[in-house]
């Protein structure tokens, strides 16, 4: 079963929950998705970091991660903002993702961060940065279906 | 006299005009580079060039036409009003005035309250310089010398008895040409470098590039005007740095990582290199939007403490927000120096209005 069946099977069954934080791992062959779910409700849920390792990233040199990117960049167009490569790491491997342009209030900006690394990962992450403050990560909300999109595209990419 | 003394009136007002807008001018730096390396072309809406003015020419004259015994003349304003048509005259230019670096240098100087810096260690590093003081009987054409060279055809002429008064004409051969030659003489010069350093990473936008670009002229111009020879030199770096020309480093966008480390490993050894701490009076300014990868945070802060602040008058850095805000390498440096007891000055640079402030606390040292 793909990891995207899995996650709508595994969000069927879970309870809803509004604190705490429940961890959801699934596998499908070389590819493993960690989901760190902060809420979850009967539309939409909470995520504070959702990640996706695959053996095959972990061969690629930093073109090859450049491509895994742009094919990201590409298919990630329902998110709150559209995600592109802005900073490639030669020395580390690491390609850094994010909102591009992000989201700015009065005296706020937010955006997705989303690194394509050697090590084999793939990680979304939601970032707020108020005026004058270092940013921190926020839980980023989406429907059940985005997530499961969402999983199902990373697989994708990294398969 | 009169209209000397007019001239420097006017110069005064165009002045007082600059002081006024001052701050407008550093923070919109469109008037940079417009007139070449000494010398900027300033626009200045609300000045009245000086013009001559007509007055009436008064109620005489002398009338002409058909007309009786004491008919008056008339007068000027005599005609009948009425609806005009449109002029087709331009509107009103903007009036641009050329202002030497110099002056400008001095009006920052004066309305940011800037001390004068006083010149550390070896202030009177002996440099060559060539003179053309002598002659020679070899050398380039463009060289020659020519009345040298004709009184030395008239010298020959005269002594072979060549020359007839009569008819003076001189022709020179080719022994009589006479270059010009230089010797080199020791001139004494208090010397500053300038070290700019750049992050060019793909987070950094064009626009926080034009604040780098504005700031770094008017840090140039300050100070060119405190030291008699400035060498400047430029580095540019995402994960890995390099120095550049000057166009390079205004124009240049990579999509690389941001590693701060590798621009000061460069730097470090620029002036070990090139600019010994004991002779030169050395400034480092870096710019960066501060999104430096994690883990290089220490590695530079390493580097900064170890190699450069020790040799260095002044470490300026300049933080240029990001569309993020994510930099965090500001927190780091003013985590790991006092700038009281350091050189190290650190300024976060939100917009182009932050330029005028940041100017202020790098350059109100005085070191």
């Amino acid at each position: 079963m793909t990891l995207k069946a899995q996650l709508e099977q595994t969000l069927a069954g879970m309870a809803p929950f509004s604190t705490g934080e429940q961890s959801v791992s699934l596998s499908d062959g070389d590819l493993h998705l960690t989901c760190q779910l902060v809420a979850l409700e009967s539309l939409g849920c909470a995520f504070s970091r959702l990640a996706l390792s695959s053996d095959r990233l972990a061969g690629l040199d930093t073109d090859g991660l450049k491509r895994v990117a742009e094919d990201l960049s590409a298919k990630l167009t329902y998110l709150l903002e559209p995600i592109s490569p802005i900073e490639t790491d030669a020395e580390g491997c690491v390609v850094q993702m994010r909102s591009n342009p992000p989201h700015k209030d009065a005296d706020r900006t937010s955006y997705y961060e989303l690194l394509v690394a050697r090590t084999g990962e793939l990680s979304l992450t939601r970032y707020t940065r108020a005026a004058g403050q270092p940013r921190e990560s926020v839980p980023a909300h989406v429907t059940r279906e985005v997530l499961c999109r969402l999983a199902g595209d990373l697989a994708e990419a990294a398969a | 006299m009169r209209i000397e003394h007019d001239l420097s009136r006017f110069k005064q007002i165009v002045r007082g005009k600059i002081r006024q807008n001052l701050r407008k001018y550093v923070t919109h730096g469109e008037m940079i580079g417009r007139k070449g390396r000494d010398l900027v072309s300033i626009p200045i809406p609300q000045l009245d060039i000086p013009h001559f003015r007509y007055g009436k020419n008064g109620s005489g004259g002398v009338g002409q036409g058909d007309g009786e015994v004491g008919t008056p003349v008339g007068s000027p304003g005599d005609d009948e009003g009425g609806a005009g048509a449109a002029g087709s005259d331009p509107g009103r230019h903007i009036l641009e005035v050329e202002v030497s670096l110099e002056e400008l240098a001095v009006i920052l100087g004066e309305e940011l309250e800037l001390p004068r810096i006083e010149p550390k260690g070896n202030d009177t590093i002996e440099r060559e310089k060539a003179r053309y003081t002598s002659i020679r009987k070899s050398g380039p054409e463009s060289l020659r010398h020519f009345k040298r060279t004709y009184m030395e055809a008239l010298r020959r002429q005269i002594s072979s008895n060549t020359y007839v008064p009569e008819r003076p004409r001189v022709v020179p051969i080719r022994e009589d040409k006479r270059y010009r030659a230089w010797t080199e003489v020791s001139l004494p010069q208090a010397n500053a470098a300038i070290i700019y350093m750049m992050d060019v990473s793909g987070s950094m936008t064009d626009d926080q590039k034009e604040i780098v670009r504005t700031a770094a002229f008017w840090l140039d111009a300050w100070l060119k005007s405190q030291y008699k020879g400035v060498e400047r030199r430029y580095i540019i770096h995402d994960a890995a740095a390099k120095e550049v020309d000057e166009h390079t480093f205004y124009h240049t966008r990579e999509s690389g990582g941001t590693r701060i480390s590798s621009a000061y490993r460069v730097a470090a050894d620029m002036i070990e290199r090139v600019f010994p701490p004991t002779d030169w009076n050395i400034y480092v300014f870096q710019f960066s939007d501060g999104d430096n990868w994690g883990e290089d945070n220490e590695k530079s802060l390493d580097l900064l403490r170890g190699d450069i602040l020790p040799h260095v008058n002044l470490f300026c850095y300049g933080q240029v927000e990001s569309p993020y805000g994510s930099g965090e390498y500001i927190r780091s440096l003013e985590h790991s120096f006092d700038e009281a007891e350091s050189k190290m000055i650190a300024v976060e640079i939100e917009n182009k209005d932050g330029i005028y402030a940041c100017l202020k606390k790098f350059l109100g040292t005085g070191v």
